[in-house]
């Protein structure tokens, strides 16, 4: 017994350290963050598009925004809305009359530093969450804490494949990210739900909800391509190296160089509907 | 329609056994006009201690004026006259017998050796042996694993594991310390055929692939084919590992146990009822879960996890000229990391053969085979448990004849037939009001195979061997096929830059019947030209084709991988390999040395679509790319198996590369060819084995290679909040030199024996793989993080026999 846990110990000290590299070069690449989303809950906000550029991996600072780039959103009727640059360096915002129409298709397009890019994306429905409310961890979910869940009912449309990504915000923060449990985009398909209604789904796993906090869920419809581009970033994000993760890719998005197709830029443009709800949670 | 196969199977190949009697009757008129009448002799050579069967017995007759050996089977064959002869038995530990046999007509004796204990041990042999890299035999590309070397050369953990001991072997390399999978010659994990006394395992991993299935004590003998296969065994691109268990003490009940760190063993063997043949049982089972703690991931070090495996074989004489052997294996593995979530897995083979020795000329051989691979996740789920999984089972009818035609005038012909099923995926769970079940299409097929293999010697220093094998695979319903625009499941997208699933038009259902059909032929050819007595220089060249792929994204192999055989859009891998090699004895055969050189090219190697979901994917095939592979290499090998130092240096110099070509300048990595991931320029093993004081031996192992290729990334970008690397071309850079020195120290006293080892004994962190994250302190600040499976391992070990 004493072998083994000494074996322990000389093992766990062989595991991680963190290196210096010299990494090859690259020229700059323009990145895209940009969704345009119908609230089917909440009065729709403005629609905004954020653009910035690839940096040396240690480099260590914030994202380069892309700035005077030219921003424009067409849809399938030709109606063409141009997206302004904001006070926020890298952020393009369309005017308030701006709103996104259910079964439209839209097409992005940007003009930056001499390259032209495009993107589109038809808009997806999305079943409306019926419920949001607060429960302890469902089973099979082992997540380390045992806190109060949010969990969302809704009902899966029957007769088309279904793609999720959902979000979640706890007095006003968003709970996805570097810093927080989920070091994960939260996506899933309705392979084994489909049609069914989903009762007490909690999406955001190991995230306890405090007493008096504030919760929001939305629930996106995307595309079965913007699931495999959040599905491949998943697997990035969680390549750790060891057997089960899968080897280092690039992670390839939907917008193309129409100048050089050699280099598109990196990052997404979807279109989808959002429900959303909100919910406080208090003593029973 | 599997009878009718069959029995069409069977007819040709008894036309061909009659033709080839038509052919070698010439010969046998040669033999036969020198006056003394001829006189066969043939049979076993066995030890006398247990009735174990000795393979690669070199026989010699009337002081060398006839030589032969025996085969994998430990069976021998001798074109001798009526009269008295003085016949010479060789093989490595065991003392040499010389005895007298007089032959009045055709005659099948078996042949009995002493194992000499304290030879065996320090492996002091006086003579030349038949070896693997014997010059005078044509075969070239094989490695024979001496277990007892292996026995006393320092494993990890003490844990002795044949699959970890064949990578010190030239041509083979491992891709991760953390695992049992092997590459051969740059080939994948899945072109290798690892056979259990014939019959095939297909996922030969505990502990995640830590350990493998195989329990070294009831190894009797590895042999691995690294190119010209024999064309016997069913078709893998890359090698054929060759695993026999042992046939168990027929004379009296013994057994053994040892305890480890990580398991421990029981043997038990001995004769069945009346002294008539004899059994073997071993069992092996983990202690708890000591494993885990080399998980970096915390959650892991607090669960459940064990590991059993069961071995059988019992071997029951029909006369003097035939046997019955039956041969089992299960095992199962299980790791629980909480109550809510299970995972389970193992393998289940099973062999019943007969051998029989008609006319002391020829050798047939039947048998069935059976093997299962399967792993089920349980979890709950919306308060249901829910269950998901994937399993493949494959029996198999073969028979395979070998007619001596002379001492060395060999033809080998056979036949096989065989049934793959394979459930890709099945999803099913107890609460069917929020969760529907979902089951993958099955994917089973029909496999078929005739071959035939001549080796005789054109003249006493040109030997020729030549065969083909034919083998067919058909993908039979039920299946659900779907079809996709262009009638391609995956499209490349050029402006996007990007492999795509292509658009799903419509589906058939095949109730039964034939879904697809693919074959073809795999010729086989080898030559030796022996240069002196001691030395010849070989030349081979073979075709394979694999028609069962596995698909799998990760690192290294997993317990959830999927067996994806070919079919509609899934096309067979075809390989080609050419060796030109040179072995030679030095020294009255106290050294070996062979070096061979051999290029490989092989067609539809596997990759994927990023963001590819192989587990439950109804339609996988709109993830699954197919392109082409090369590789090259030298290999250089010298061996002492005699003497007061015993072990081996294997140098493999290699480049081992792939393509995915979509257009004239895109695919992966622009469609130009880059490393694979098992790709190793440079692959030193030394092994070494002392005795230092009575009863004390000294082992080592010293490991030397380059680093295995990694991607790096050019710059960096965020993505909601995340920060993503971009990397550049794939596996352009390389890992740190790999290097490691093990030590093991064993004391073996009359009945037991302890064995002490001290793994990567300067504590090097060799680097296992290199990812890229953002630093958990800051977010904004990324690095590099180099993964090491093992610093320093101590290790003790015990096992005593009974």
């Amino acid at each position: 017994m004493r072998i083994t846990l000494l074996l322990s110990l000389i093992l766990l000290a062989g595991c991680e350290r963190v290196v210096d590299l010299n990494l090859p070069e690259a020229p700059r690449r323009l990145v895209v963050e940009a969704r345009l989303e119908r609230a089917l809950d909440f009065v729709s906000q403005v629609q905004s598009v954020k653009l910035s550029t690839t940096a040396d991996y240690f480099s260590g600072e914030f994202p380069p925004p892309a700035t005077g780039a030219s921003v424009r959103v067409t849809d399938d009727l030709n109606r063409t809305t141009i997206f302004t640059e904001t006070a926020t360096a890298g952020t393009y915002r369309a005017p308030t009359t701006f709103v996104v129409l259910r079964g439209r298709t839209y097409t992005l397009s940007v003009d930056f530093e001499g390259q032209h890019y495009l993107a589109s994306d038809s808009t997806r429905q999305v079943p409306r969450l019926s419920n949001l409310y607060f429960d302890t961890p469902q089973a099979g979910r082992y997540s380390g804490t045992t806190g109060f869940r949010a969990a969302i009912n809704f009902a899966d449309p029957a007769n088309v494949q279904n793609f999720y990504l959902w979000e979640q915000f706890v007095n006003g923060v968003r709970q996805t990210g570097p810093d927080t449990v989920v070091k994960l985009r939260v996506i899933g398909t309705d392979q084994i739900f489909n049609g069914l209604p989903v009762d007490g789904f909690q999406p955001f796993e190991g995230i306890d909800i405090p007493m008096g906090a504030t919760v929001i869920v939305q629930q996106i419809a995307i595309s079965e391509a913007t699931y495999r581009y959040y599905f491949a970033l998943n697997e990035q994000l969680s390549g750790d190296g060891s057997s089960f993760a899968v080897p280092p890719a690039s992670v390839r998005g939907n917008v193309q160089n129409k100048t050089n197709p050699a280099l598109p830029a990196l990052g997404y443009f979807y279109v989808s509907e959002v429900s959303a709800r909100a919910a406080m949670r208090r003593a029973r | 329609m599997l009878r009718r196969s069959l029995a069409g199977v069977l007819t040709v190949v008894l036309y061909a056994a009659l033709f080839v009697s038509v052919i070698a009757t010439p010969a046998l008129t040669v033999a036969q006009t020198a006056p003394p009448p001829a006189a066969r002799l043939s049979g076993y050579i066995r030890e006398r201690a247990n009735n174990e069967l000795v393979r690669y017995a070199l026989v010699a007759v009337d002081g060398d004026s006839t030589r032969s050996q025996s085969d994998v089977d430990g069976f021998y064959y001798l074109n001798l006259t009526v009269g008295t002869h003085r016949i010479q038995v060789r093989a490595i530990g065991y003392t040499p017998l010389d005895t007298q046999i007089t032959l009045g007509s055709a005659t099948t004796r078996d042949l009995f050796l002493v194992r000499n204990a304290q030879l065996a041990r320090i492996n002091i042999i006086a003579a030349r042996e038949k070896s693997d890299i014997d010059p005078t035999s044509p075969d070239m590309s094989v490695s024979r694993l001496n277990l007892d070397i292996v026995r006393q050369a320092p494993a990890v953990l003490g844990e002795i594991d044949p699959l970890r001991s064949i990578t010190l072997l030239p041509g083979v390399s491992r891709s991760s310390d953390a695992s049992t999978a092997f590459s051969v010659r740059g080939g994948t994990n899945d072109q290798n055929l690892i056979l259990l006394d014939g019959a095939a395992v297909y996922n030969p991993a505990h502990i995640l692939g830590f350990l493998s299935v195989f329990n070294a004590d009831a190894v009797a003998d590895m042999t691995l084919y690294k190119g010209a296969l024999p064309p016997r065994f069913a078709s893998r691109i890359s090698s054929v590992l060759d695993v026999r268990q042992r046939e168990g003490n027929a004379n009296e009940f013994s057994g053994s146990a040892s305890l480890g760190i990580l398991s421990s063993r029981l043997l038990l063997e001995g004769p069945l009822p009346k002294h008539k043949g004899s059994f073997l049982l071993a069992a092996r089972r983990s202690y708890a879960d000591v494993f885990l703690n080399f998980a970096s991931d915390t959650l892991l070090q607090n669960s459940r996890a064990y590991f059993y495996d069961l071995n059988a074989k019992a071997t029951y004489p029909l006369g003097a000229n035939g046997s019955l052997m039956a041969s089992a294996y299960g095992g199962r593995d299980l790791f629980s990391p909480s109550d809510d979530f299970e995972a389970t897995w193992g393998n289940a083979v099973g062999t019943l053969r007969w051998d029989q020795i008609f006319a002391a000329r020829l050798f047939s051989r039947v048998s069935y085979t059976v093997s299962q691979y399967d792993f089920r996740l349980g979890f709950s789920l919306f308060g249901g448990r829910a269950s998901a999984g994937s399993r493949i089972l494959s029996q198999e009818v073969q028979l395979d004849e070998s007619f001596h035609i002379g001492e060395r005038n060999t033809l080998e012909f056979g036949a096989q037939i065989g049934r793959q099923e394979v459930r890709p995926g099945d999803f099913t769970t107890t609460d069917t009001t929020s969760a529907r079940p979902v089951h993958v299409t099955p994917k089973d097929g029909v496999t078929s195979a005739l071959y035939v293999n001549h080796a005789f010697d054109i003249t006493p220093r040109l030997t020729l061997q030549y065969g083909v094998r034919y083998a067919h695979f058909a993908r039979r319903g039920p299946a659900l096929i779907y079809k996709y625009a262009g009638g391609r499941p995956v499209m490349w997208n050029e402006a996007l830059q990007r492999y795509e699933p292509s658009t799903l038009r419509d589906s058939t259902y095949y109730d039964g019947g034939t879904i697809s059909s693919h074959g073809g032929l795999e010729p086989r050819v080898s030559m030796r030209f022996g240069l002196n007595t001691n030395s010849s220089v070989k030349a081979s060249y073979a075709r394979t084709r694999q028609y069962l792929l596995l698909a799998t994204r990760t690192n290294s192999p997993t317990p959830l991988d999927v067996w994806e055989p070919v079919g509609p859009y899934v096309k067979p891998q075809q390989g080609d390999q050419g060796a030109i090699g040179y072995t030679s004895t030095l020294r009255d055969g106290r050294y070996e040395f062979s070096a061979e050189t051999y290029y490989k090219r092989t067609y539809n190697v596997l990759d994927f679509v990023d963001g590819t979901d192989v587990l439950l994917n109804p339609r996988v095939e709109t993830g699954i790319l197919q392109g082409e592979a090369r590789a090259y290499g030298l290999e250089l090998f010298l061996r002492k198996q005699t003497g007061n130092i015993t072990g081996w240096v294997s140098y493999t110099l290699s480049r081992a590369e792939q393509r995915f070509v979509a257009g004239p300048t895109s695919g992966i990595n622009n469609g130009a060819w880059f490393a694979s991931p098992t790709d190793k320029t440079h692959n030193l093993s030394i092994i070494g084995i002392r005795p230092i004081w009575t009863r004390w031996v000294l082992g080592s192992t010293f490991s030397l290679a380059s680093g295995l290729p990694v991607t790096y990334p050019e710059s960096r970008y965020v993505i909601d909040g995340f920060v993503i690397p971009e990397y550049g071309l794939r596996n352009a850079q390389r890992l740190p030199l790999y290097h490691r020195l093990d030590v093991s120290l064993t004391r073996t006293g009359n009945r037991g024996e302890w064995q002490f080892g001290v793994f990567n004994v300067y504590n090097h962190f060799n680097a296992q793989s290199l990812s890229f994250r953002q630093s958990e302190s800051n977010s904004l600040r990324t690095e590099a993080v180099q993964l090491s499976i093992f610093g320093i391992v101590p290790s003790v070990s015990y096992s005593f026999k009974f």
